[in-house]
Formats: structure tokens, C-alpha cells, sequence
């Protein structure tokens, strides 16, 4: 029995081994045939790269393109380990946000000559995401997509309320008196969701004209503009126009949302499937005016690694798949905003129901933080610092003073 | 004679040795040459990817200055003695009661065991939605006993209470198998002469069944505490990041990983990993030297 035991552990664990080695061999020996794999975060958005992937090999047949899908929460964790062991997929997806780390660590590979040589037009994206692509003059990334985030509504609570549909002639007290009046306690119902999940206060900031860093790392924490923007943030929960943020640890704000609980929500350009899904009668407006007209805008972009085996082919795949005919079929299929110029009608004419284009136009306004190197070390501790804030475990001021210090010290330690 | 014998023992330790070497391999390369990675990494300020720079002790030094690895002990020390003393008490109790003859043993005995073989990720969802607040079952059940439910899952008082709720029920059943199993060995030769002596089923279990059971029972326990003291995917998928009451939960691998895999800080995520690694160490050794006073393995 025992030896038994031991020979199907030994069977087993050779397996392994040998399965291990058969993976090292067939990722190392893929790329000399034509062949790449690009990994995406998105399940939903597979469909549609497979689509685009498609097109371009029928006009490539002699290059091959897979596409694997790593889910979100898993994709930047996976990425580190394979970029430390110089393994990582040819193509990727890549958010501004993580760009420099991965620029300065030498992972990927710079495009700027190749846009040079085929002179491919990057005045076709919009500014903002291709500076947000870029870095030391150099372009990193090739821009794919852009969100934009919008005022999302139930109509159904809007007409019983009878507040008029929100447009884009409001402004912050707009917001204000609206989700006063569509506050209905009794019958649990909240005039909006002012969530700790950085779309919300985000774009309260950026309205206010002020972020959490400037260009230089220098914190914009502790300023008299943030302040208000939090203030303004916080009077929604003070009031009760909102469900507490603890209470939105229990029930998600997309839920309050969708089950017709909460009557507005600050959310993205990525969720028409979802809410229209939701059985609720919605639609969505341009954000409300601050002192400027301001929306959190993230771009996404098709990187290269640095060590891919076939450079050439992959930068024909990437500029195909940025270029106009794979944007237009991303537009067609839902997938994403396309980044690509005059491509956008064919999303909007996908979602009829609703206020689509508003997304679009935003873009024109768009906003988003300055990502410098430490952006990564200090933002857990900015993001937990608010939450704490609009839980109302801290208050506002000595909230704000306390987290400016911590974020200051980790941010020129970094520099340092 | 003699030679003859050895030669045949040595062979057949050869072939011993053969059969070995694959998980031998495995393991030293899967487990042992990244844990003497990562106490290299742990003495240096590895981060991102740039070249790591012995720093000596400074990562330690930040560790015992750190009021978020404070507070994260302490979450996982309550977590640990409450999950390690009443989940082995309760597997204890079912499987008292599942080795008794009865109608369906077979189907409740799956049942307990069927939260070990559910991913965390899946039991952490389903949970979520039974501890909901204002929608869950639970609260709802409370409520026809006159009980105004917490809000499990957003007040600080009750998060951690959630959190050991279902780490507790998922690992039950697995516990429960294995002092089953110890049960089934001792011979019922021992439990009928005590029933000849007079003995009750009271008097049966404390003076047979415990100090027979006592081998089964230490390696349950020993197991619970490395486990528990490891806890992390429950927290982490059960909380969102956002959750304002999520301090009250964080555990010391909660932290690990956010400080390796979301702030990037390596060197210091591996201190805090080889100071855990120690502490479970020191935690197993004491229980082996404590167990000659209470574990019976003579049967």
C-alpha cells in the first residue's frame, strides 16, 4: 500500500516537472513562426479583440494572434512576475497608471521610431491619452480606448420626484437640491450614491480644479480647493442623501443603483450593459459643472514588451489594432469608446436608449491625475485616508492635514 | 549471508531514493529555494524593478515600528484563537455525532465536508450576500427572534466576527474527516469492555475516545493554527478595498500582499512574511514540546 502511495506521488510529481519544462518550451520556441499572444484584463471586451485580432489576420496571414484573457484582479500581479522573469506576452494591455513603473524598469518597448517611420498620425487620439501613453518624449503605448464617467439616473424616480432630467446646464447645487428632493426615507430610498470608490470624489476635485498631485509630486492634499471638493462630497452622506459608507459595504452603490434605491450614481462609460440590464429605466447626463466642467478620463493603450521575439510583428499588430478599421469594429461590437478619431458614431448608435454620446463629448474635458513614479507607494494610503474621511471616521480638515503630511513623506522619500 | 542482504537493502534504497527525487526536486524548488529567496529579499529594498540593495535590518526595523502591522497581529490573533478553539471544538462534537449509526450519516457527512472542497472565492461570495445587511438571510432569521442584525460586513465591531463566521464553517468539515477517521482506529474492543464495566458513553468518550483520539486531535490543531494564522483570501475577497471597516479585518498576509503586490514594496513584504514564518515556527515548536502532557500514542 505504502509503495504504492509513493510511486503515484513520484508519477504525479514528475508529471509536474515535466509539464513545467513543456511550458517553458513552448513559450520560448512560439514567437520565431509569426505567432503573438496579447493579454487583456476583460472577459466582456474578448469577443470584440477576437473580432479585431480577426481582421488583421486576414490581412496578415502569416502572423498569428491569441488572445488570453488574465481577470483584473490577478493582471498586474501576474504582469510583475512575468516581466521580473523577462516573460511576459508580446502585446498587453496598459493603463496610464502603471506605465511608468513599467517604463522605468525597462519592460517595454519604445514605439517612437516606428510611429516615426510609418508615420502613423497620433493627432487622431485625443491629446490627453496619448500624453498619458508617453513618457521622457517617448510613446510607450499605442492608445486604444478611453472612459469617461458620466451622471447616471433613474428616470422612473426622477419623474415620481418630478425633478426634470438632469442636462448639461447643471451644476454643483443642481446636484444638490436634486438629490435632496429624490431623498425619500421612508420608503428607503436615496437621492444618490456617493461612494468612497474614487469616481465620485474624483471628479468633484477635478471640478474644483484640483488634484492630488501637481506634475512635480509637490501634494495638493491639505489646499483650501480640496477642502470644498470634499466638503461637498461629505454633505451627501451628512445629509443622508446617500446610504452611509457602511452601509455600501453590505450593499455595493451599483446595487443601490440597479435596484432602484439610489436615483443617481457618478459611474463609467463601461457600465450601459450592465445598468440597462438592470430593469430600471436609466439614462445619463453629462457630470454637473463645478467651477470648471471636469470628468475623470482614463485612457488604455496596446504595449510591447521590450523582450518580445518579434518586435516587427508586433508593432504591425499593434498599429493595426489602434489604427482606424479595428477601432471601427470596436466601436460596432460595444467594446470599449474607441480612442481613434471620428470612430465613435458606431458606439453610440449601439446604445440608443441612452445618452451615450455624452461620453464621447466629454472626453473634450477629460481629466486625470498626474501619475508620477510614486504614485503607486502613496495611492493605497490616499485612497484609505478618503474613505476614512467620507465614513466620517476623521473629519474633513484634520483629516485632509494628516493626510497630506503621510502622503508628502512617502512621495519625497521616494524622490529622494 | 551478510554482504548478500546489504547489497539487496541498497538497492532497494536506491530505488527509494528514485521515487523520491521528483517531489524532492519539486518541493526544493518550489518551495525551499523561494523561501531562502525571500529571506535574501527580505534584507534588501527590492521594489518594482530596480536592483535591491542590502538595507540590513531596516525592513524589520519598520515592521515593530509599524501601527499597521500592530493592529493586523491583533486581528489575526483574535481570529486565530477564536477560529483554532471553537472550530475544533464544533468538528470535534459532529464528528462525535457522525460516527454514531444513524439514518443519512452519509449525506450529512457530505454536506460538512462540501465548504472544503468550494473555491474560498465562491463561499466568500455566497456569504456576502447571506451577511448583507439590509437583504441577507441571516438578518432576516435574527429578525424573527426580535434581533436587529449588525451590519456584518460594515461596522468595525462585527467584521472580524464575520470573517471568523466563515472561516470556521469552511473548514470544518475538514477537521471533522480527519478526527473521524482517528476515531474509526480506535478498536471496539475497548468501547465493549467498558460497556461490561459499567461504563456510560460520558465516561466512554473522556477515558477511551480523548486519549486515543489525542495523536488525531494535536495534528488538528497544530494544522488550524499555521492555518489560521495565514488567513487571507476569505478578507480579501470577502471585503472590497473600499470597505471603511476593512482595519478591523486586515490580517498579517493581508498586508503582506498589499504591500508586495499593490505597493510594490517587495523587500519589506518579505520581511513581513519571514517574521510570520517565525512566529508559526516558534508557535509549532512550543505546541510539539506541550503535547507529551496531554497526547497519548500508545493505543
Amino acid at each position: 500500500m505504502l509503495k504504492k502511495k509513493s510511486l503515484l506521488g513520484a508519477v504525479v510529481s514528475a508529471a509536474l516537472l515535466f509539464g513545467m519544462g513543456a511550458c517553458g518550451n513552448s513559450s520560448s520556441g512560439s514567437s520565431s513562426s509569426g505567432e503573438l499572444t496579447m493579454t487583456i484584463w476583460d472577459e466582456a471586451q474578448k469577443k470584440g479583440m477576437e473580432e479585431m485580432t480577426q481582421a488583421f489576420m486576414k490581412e496578415n496571414p502569416n502572423v498569428k494572434v491569441k488572445v488570453t484573457v488574465t481577470p483584473f484582479d490577478q493582471y498586474f500581479t501576474k504582469l510583475e512576475t512575468q516581466a521580473r522573469g523577462n516573460n511576459m506576452s508580446d502585446v498587453f494591455w496598459m493603463p496610464p497608471e502603471y506605465l511608468p513603473k513599467y517604463v522605468n524598469g525597462d519592460k517595454l518597448l519604445d514605439m517612437s521610431e516606428d510611429i516615426k517611420k510609418d508615420s502613423v498620425d497620433m493627432g487622431k487620439y485625443p491629446k490627453s491619452v496619448v500624453e498619458a501613453l508617453s513618457k521622457n518624449g517617448k510613446v510607450w503605448a499605442m492608445p486604444k480606448d478611453y472612459s469617461t464617467v458620466g451622471l447616471w439616473y433613474n428616470k422612473t424616480l426622477f419623474d415620481k420626484a418630478g425633478v426634470s432630467y438632469p442636462d448639461d446646464s447643471w451644476g454643483w447645487k443642481d446636484l444638490a437640491s436634486a438629490a435632496e428632493k429624490l431623498t425619500n426615507k421612508a420608503a428607503g430610498q436615496y437621492g444618490i450614491v456617493a461612494d468612497n470608490d474614487s469616481n465620485f470624489y474624483s471628479s468633484l476635485m477635478y471640478q474644483n480644479n484640483v488634484k492630488v498631485t501637481d506634475a512635480n509630486g509637490k501634494s495638493e492634499i491639505d489646499t483650501p480647493a480640496m477642502h470644498e471638493a470634499l466638503n461637498f462630497a461629505n454633505s451627501f452622506l451628512k445629509k443622508g442623501y446617500s446610504p452611509s459608507i457602511s452601509d455600501q459595504a453590505s450593499t455595493t452603490p451599483d446595487q443601490y443603483f440597479e435596484s432602484g434605491k439610489a436615483a443617481m450614481i457618478y459611474s463609467g462609460s463601461w457600465m450601459p450593459s450592465e445598468y440597462t440590464a438592470s430593469g430600471q429605466k436609466v439614462d445619463v447626463a453629462p457630470l454637473p459643472k463645478g467651477k470648471i466642467r471636469a470628468t475623470p478620463m482614463a485612457g488604455l493603450g496596446y504595449a510591447i514588451a521590450k523582450n518580445t521575439k518579434n518586435a516587427d510583428a508586433a508593432w504591425k499588430y499593434v498599429k493595426f489594432m489602434s489604427g482606424k478599421t479595428a477601432n471601427e469594429i470596436q466601436a460596432k461590437t460595444k467594446t470599449a469608446i474607441p480612442a481613434y478619431e471620428g470612430t465613435q458614431d458606431a458606439i453610440i448608435k449601439a446604445w440608443p436608449d441612452i445618452n451615450f454620446k455624452s461620453f464621447v463629448d466629454s472626453s473634450d474635458y477629460g481629466t486625470a491625475p498626474y501619475y508620477i513614479d510614486a504614485w503607486e507607494k502613496f495611492k493605497t494610503v490616499w485612497g484609505d485616508g478618503v474613505g476614512d474621511i467620507l465614513a466620517g471616521k476623521t473629519p474633513v480638515d484634520t483629516g485632509l492635514a494628516s493626510l497630506n503630511k503621510q502622503v508628502q513623506s512617502i512621495i519625497d522619500e521616494y524622490q529622494k | 549471508m551478510h554482504s548478500k542482504r546489504m547489497k539487496r537493502l541498497d538497492s532497494r534504497a536506491a530505488w527509494g531514493y528514485v521515487f523520491v527525487l521528483p517531489t524532492l526536486l519539486f518541493v526544493l524548488i518550489m518551495n525551499i529555494w523561494p523561501i531562502i529567496n525571500s529571506v535574501y529579499i527580505s534584507f534588501t529594498d527590492a521594489s518594482g524593478f530596480s536592483t535591491p540593495h542590502w538595507i540590513g535590518f531596516g525592513n524589520y526595523v519598520k515592521i515593530f515600528h509599524s501601527s499597521l502591522i500592530g493592529s493586523a497581529s491583533i486581528n489575526t490573533v483574535i481570529y486565530a484563537v477564536v477560529s483554532v478553539v471553537v472550530g475544533t471544538f464544533l468538528s470535534l462534537i459532529l464528528a462525535v455525532a457522525l460516527n454514531e449509526k444513524m439514518k443519512g450519516r452519509a449525506v450529512f457527512r457530505t454536506l460538512y465536508f462540501l465548504p472544503v472542497v468550494s473555491t474560498p472565492a465562491a463561499i466568500a461570495m455566497v456569504w456576502r450576500w447571506l451577511l448583507n445587511k439590509d437583504f441577507g438571510l441571516v438578518n432576516y432569521v435574527l429578525s424573527f427572534f426580535g434581533i436587529k442584525g449588525p451590519n456584518w460586513m460594515g461596522d468595525p465591531h462585527w467584521v472580524l466576527t464575520a470573517v471568523i463566521i466563515v472561516g470556521i464553517w469552511s473548514g470544518i468539515g475538514y477537521n471533522m474527516i480527519i478526527l473521524l477517521g482517528g476515531m474509526q482506529d480506535i478498536p471496539s474492543e475497548y468501547y465493549e469492555a467498558a460497556q461490561l464495566d459499567g461504563a456510560g458513553k460520558t465516561r466512554q468518550f473522556f477515558n477511551i475516545t480523548m486519549p486515543l483520539l489525542s495523536p488525531t486531535l494535536f495534528f488538528v490543531l497544530v494544522t488550524s493554527v499555521i492555518g489560521s494564522l495565514q488567513v487571507f483570501d476569505l478578507i480579501f475577497v470577502m471585503l472590497d478595498k473600499s470597505n471603511p471597516a476593512i482595519s478591523s479585518a486586515r490580517s498579517i498576509v493581508y498586508i503582506f500582499y498589499d504591500e508586495t503586490f499593490a505597493k510594490g514594496n517587495q523587500g519589506y513584504g518579505a520581511a513581513i512574511a519571514v517574521v510570520l514564518l517565525l512566529v508559526i515556527l516558534v508557535l509549532t515548536m512550543i505546541m510539539m514540546k506541550l503535547q507529551k502532557k496531554w497526547v497519548t500514542y500508545d493505543k
